[in-house]
């Protein structure tokens, strides 16, 4: 794919071992994640598992403050320390424990082996420096090269990612790119040296339409070229059923269901991914009203007792206000975390 | 942009011709200017006639006409006290006070950015209480007296710190650090708030997330997004240094612009005085316009077009 | 301790703030405790301390020059000179009080002259905007960009020493922050929605500034006062040092400071004290206006709370 050869290191403490063929990507457990604000402790992510293969998609889903970036942050180790607090029973990369690794250790891995692009592409890049530079650095800072080789290397991901001109644009500066082309430099970044996973949050959510499409394609193509993992955040269940193999709905930090993402879209076992597939308008056919889920997501400082969607649940009896619903399996691959998971399934 | 520029060299000027008449102004209309010069108790005689010698007797309008004359001529009559021409003595004073101004500068600004830094990479550590002490000692000690208290506690103690004259390191040393006490207080509060206004930015987490170093995103990152509001700081407290070297000059016995003001103000030597004043205002205008055309270079994002309100005050 | 008058975080939260609530966070705070015992202690010795104080302020004897503190009284009886005597035999502590005196009243009277001059501006700059905005803003940016000592000691010069004088010529120094930031609140109010009610019924433009801007500025302008009282304490006590200020025989902490330049090595306190003293005042009322920064602003205000209530508890 690159004349020029700037792998990140790959060495280190069982990376890349070879004997087991199923080792998932990366693989979470117990993930809780607390925030020691002025005004309490608040539970962003409360206790999630969810793993995933190599050359995988995953499509975490949620609304906002449903605890999905947090997540992810987690994962990667860039959730502020004092005020947040993570723990987890285990954040396996490649079946090596993450925290164990002492921070300059992780600094090798992000953006080398586990690279994120991130929403809003115009906030997410700094102003003050040209694309080439910001580009350059990922490649200057991981493997150490000469400016010259980083520019080199620079454009040729910039014509990868589909910018246009690359070689002049190398200098010009966030401010002068449009929206999709700016998260395209950010893509263009996050894969300088060829990560093994790649997490993007809600990458499209602050782009067009139109611009969206062409990003999703983007990322399916490099994906198809690399076999790199990927994680998809989003809220639109449009995106996740485009692209993701896998699909995670999370609510109010935890996650209520997980398993295929055809399965679950066409029989979700929750009340709350059921509500999202019925929320989505439709085109064709009927033209229906639109059918929102009632009410809103809970303030995290303030998540109800028993299972947190019965507020909002058609199907709430008096059980789910007390007892909190396990996130079990229902079916092969396929978790659900409510109290008539089953029933859901069999179509009751 | 260079039209711009032009504009701004034009207003520029316009301004030191404002600023010139108003001393015009203010020292030949309120007041009496001769009796300014002589003091009160001079006899009825004497004042007449200084007013003739001086030319004060004439029409407003015809010394005002003079005044601007000798602006253009870059002759600002000869000084009351000495019988030379004015400006060059003024003149002569300014290396002595860019040669302590400088020191101090370069002992402030430093300090000031490394305090900011060490305090966004590690807040509420020893650095951010260094720059709460700092920043409130600057605005609740006087200069005077700290300069005052440093030489009578440090220098009577020892010998090779000297407390008065000009000279290298040992006698702009004190002097220098009382200077720089209110500056270093100001940035450093100003840069950690701009630092840390910048940290909360979105940027700063696609930076941890491509694995650089909190030190590279400070220092490098935050420290080039935050400089604009840190640049304008720093010009301001060039120019209130300015304000601290009349004092800290006087006590120090520092031959600079500052002594030199005290000195033309006592002996009431109008012509040192308005070349003083003149002197001083081209030194503000070419201040502000090197702070603005370094906004440029540090942030690509401005070009100058509008007018930039940036917040200044050295009073 | 009543629960009702401790912070509670849950009432900060919800808004629900008393007075009573307010005034405790005040106290557990430590500096801002000390500095409110401290002008507290200030105001009484301007006052009344100053007053009742045995020794005069003025009475000189010359038997009596430069004594150290604890010195006892001439004939032996009575008070001891606290803080030792000056130059001229005079009490330290009297002369210290009736600077405090000093001190206040051009603090305060120079504050409310700058404060009123300036805050008017500013509204009308803000509220009318176009020509008007312009027009003083850059008169603002003009004076601003000026060093404020250098102006004031030409102003000085030029009208004469007096208290009268010195007092309107700090006003004239530092109205300028008055001006910014009474324009830049004005602005924003302007675009509020209660403000185009109030024009709507039919207010004319003096009567919506003054019922509607106005009040919401008090807050804001009080703490900024309060700083600026710290401020023009220095600048005087600055001026006064270099001569140019409060004039013998009265009393003023910078004067004092100056006359005590001779006697450094031999009579430490006479430099010593009222620089404290200054130090003190500033201090305690920088301290103090951060506080009520902190009350007034209504985000920083349950930031404030919480933690006020979470030392109340620790109490």
């Amino acid at each position: 794919m690159s004349e020029v050869d700037v792998k990140g290191p790959q060495g280190g403490k069982g990376f890349g071992s070879s004997n087991d063929e199923a080792v998932p990507l990366l693989s979470v457990v117990g993930l809780t994640v607390e925030f020691n604000t002025p005004f309490g402790l608040l539970r962003a992510v409360n206790g999630v598992d969810f793993d995933l293969a190599e050359g995988e998609t995953l499509a975490i889903l949620g609304e906002s403050g449903s605890g999905k970036s947090v997540c992810v942050q987690a994962v990667m180790g860039i959730v502020d320390s004092p005020p947040g607090r993570v723990t987890a029973r285990q954040i396996l990369y490649r079946g090596s424990e993450l925290r164990d690794l002492s921070e300059s250790e992780m600094q090798k891995i992000r953006g080398a082996q586990i690279a994120m692009v991130f929403q809003e592409p115009h906030a997410a890049l700094d102003p003050a420096f040209t694309v080439g530079q910001q580009i350059g650095e990922v490649l200057r800072v991981h493997s150490g090269c000469s400016r010259a080789v980083a520019r080199a290397r620079s454009k040729e991901l910039m014509d990868r990612v589909g910018i246009p001109s690359a070689d002049s644009r190398l200098d010009d500066y966030p401010h002068e790119f449009s929206g999709g082309m700016c998260q395209r430099v950010m893509i263009a970044m996050a894969l300088a040296l060829e990560p093994k996973l790649l997490i993007a949050d809600e990458p499209t959510t602050a782009l067009d339409v139109t611009v969206q499409a062409q990003v999703l394609e983007l990322l399916q193509d490099l994906k198809a070229e690399t076999g790199m993992g990927l994680i998809l955040i989003t809220h639109d269940v449009g995106v996740a059923a485009e692209v993701a193999d896998r699909s995670l709905v999370m609510y109010a930090g935890k996650v209520v269901e997980s398993g295929p993402t055809l399965e679950v879209f066409t029989k979700p076992t929750h009340p709350y991914a059921l509500g999202l597939i019925e929320a989505i308008p439709q085109l064709e056919g009927r033209l229906e009203k639109l059918v929102p889920i009632k009410g809103a997501p809970p303030d995290p400082r303030n998540i109800p007792g028993g299972c947190a969607f019965h507020p909002r649940c058609s199907r709430s009896v008096e059980r789910c206000g007390i007892e909190v619903p396990e996130l079990r399996s229902i079916a092969d691959g396929r978790s659900s975390a409510c109290h008539y998971a089953e029933e859901m399934f069999r179509g009751d | 942009m260079g039209r711009y520029w032009i504009r701004r060299l034009i207003q520029s000027v316009g301004i030191g011709w404002l600023v010139l008449t108003l001393v015009f102004l203010t020292t030949r209309v309120i007041g009496d200017p001769v009796r300014l010069v002589l003091g009160i108790e001079a006899s009825h005689e004497r004042v007449e006639l200084t007013r003739e010698t001086l030319g004060l007797n004439r029409s407003l309008v015809a010394q005002y006409a003079d005044f601007i004359g000798g602006v253009v001529r870059v002759d600002f009559g000869e000084s009351f006290w000495q019988k030379v021409p004015s400006l060059p003595i003024v003149l002569d004073r300014v290396p002595a006070t860019l040669y302590l101004t400088s020191v101090a500068l370069l002992m402030a600004v430093p300090l000031a950015l490394i305090l900011a830094s060490i305090g966004t990479l590690r807040p509420r550590s020893f650095a951010d209480r260094a720059i709460n002490v700092f920043s409130l000692g600057g605005v609740s000690v006087v200069d005077f007296w700290l300069g005052l208290m440093f030489i009578m506690l440090l220098a009577t103690q020892i010998d090779w710190l000297k407390t008065s004259g000009y000279g290298g390191f040992s006698y702009v040393l004190l002097p220098a650090i009382t200077l720089a006490f209110k500056p270093l207080g100001r940035i450093s509060q100003m840069a950690r708030t701009s630092l840390a206004d910048e940290m909360s930015k979105p940027y700063i987490r696609s930076l941890r997330a491509k694995g650089l170093s909190p030190k590279r995103i400070v220092f490098l990152h935050a420290m080039k997004n935050a400089s604009l509001p840190i640049i304008t700081i720093i010009g301001d407290e060039l120019i209130s240094l300015l304000n601290g070297a009349i004092v800290v000059e006087t006590v120090f016995g520092w031959p600079g612009l500052g002594q030199l003001t005290i000195q033309a103000l006592s002996r009431r030597d109008l012509p040192v005085i308005e070349a003083l004043v003149f002197v001083v205002t081209v030194g503000v205008i070419g201040v502000n316009l090197l702070v603005d055309a370094s906004y440029t270079y540090l942030n690509p994002k401005v070009t100058f077009g509008d007018e930039s309100r940036g917040r200044r005050s050295n009073s | 301790m009543a629960a009702e008058a401790t912070p509670d975080a849950g009432e900060a939260l919800e808004g629900r703030v008393s007075r009573s609530m307010l005034l405790r966070s005040l106290l557990l705070d430590g500096p801002t405790l000390f500095a409110m015992i401290a002008i507290a202690l200030i105001v009484f010795a301007a006052t009344v301390g100053a007053e009742i104080w045995p020794h005069d302020a003025y009475d000189q004897d010359l038997h009596m020059r430069n004594r150290p503190p604890m010195t006892p009284n001439a004939d032996g009886s009575g008070f001891p000179h606290f803080l030792g005597t000056d130059p001229l035999g005079r009490d330290i502590a009297a002369r210290l009080m009736h600077g405090a005196r000093v001190s206040l009243l051009v603090g305060i009277s120079g504050v409310t002259l700058s404060g009123l001059f300036g805050s008017t501006l500013g509204v009308l700059a803000g509220y009318f905007r176009g020509r008007t905005d312009d027009v003083i803003m850059r008169l603002v940016d003009l004076q601003a960009s000026f060093p404020g000592l250098l102006l004031a000691l030409a102003l000085l010069f030029v009208l004469g020493p007096g208290f009268f004088n010195l007092i309107i010529v700090l006003a004239l120094t530092r109205w300028m922050i008055y001006a910014r930031v009474a324009r830049s609140m004005t602005l924003s109010f302007r675009e509020s929605d209660f403000v185009d009610a109030a024009i709507v019924a039919g207010n004319t433009g003096s009567r919506t500034i003054r019922k509607h801007i106005v009040p919401n500025l008090k807050t804001s302008l009080l703490v900024l006062a309060t700083l600026e009282v710290a401020a023009m304490i220095l600048a005087e006590s600055g001026l006064s040092f270099l001569g140019f200020g409060v004039q013998p025989p009265t009393p003023s902490w910078g004067l004092m400071v100056a006359h005590g330049r001779d006697y450094l090595g031999s009579a430490w306190w006479l430099t010593t004290l009222p620089g404290l003293a200054i130090l003190l005042t500033a201090l305690s009322l920088n301290l103090f206006a951060n506080a009520l920064g902190a009350i007034t602003d209504p985000v920083r205000r349950s930031v404030w709370l919480v933690r006020a209530s979470a030392r109340g508890e620790e109490s």
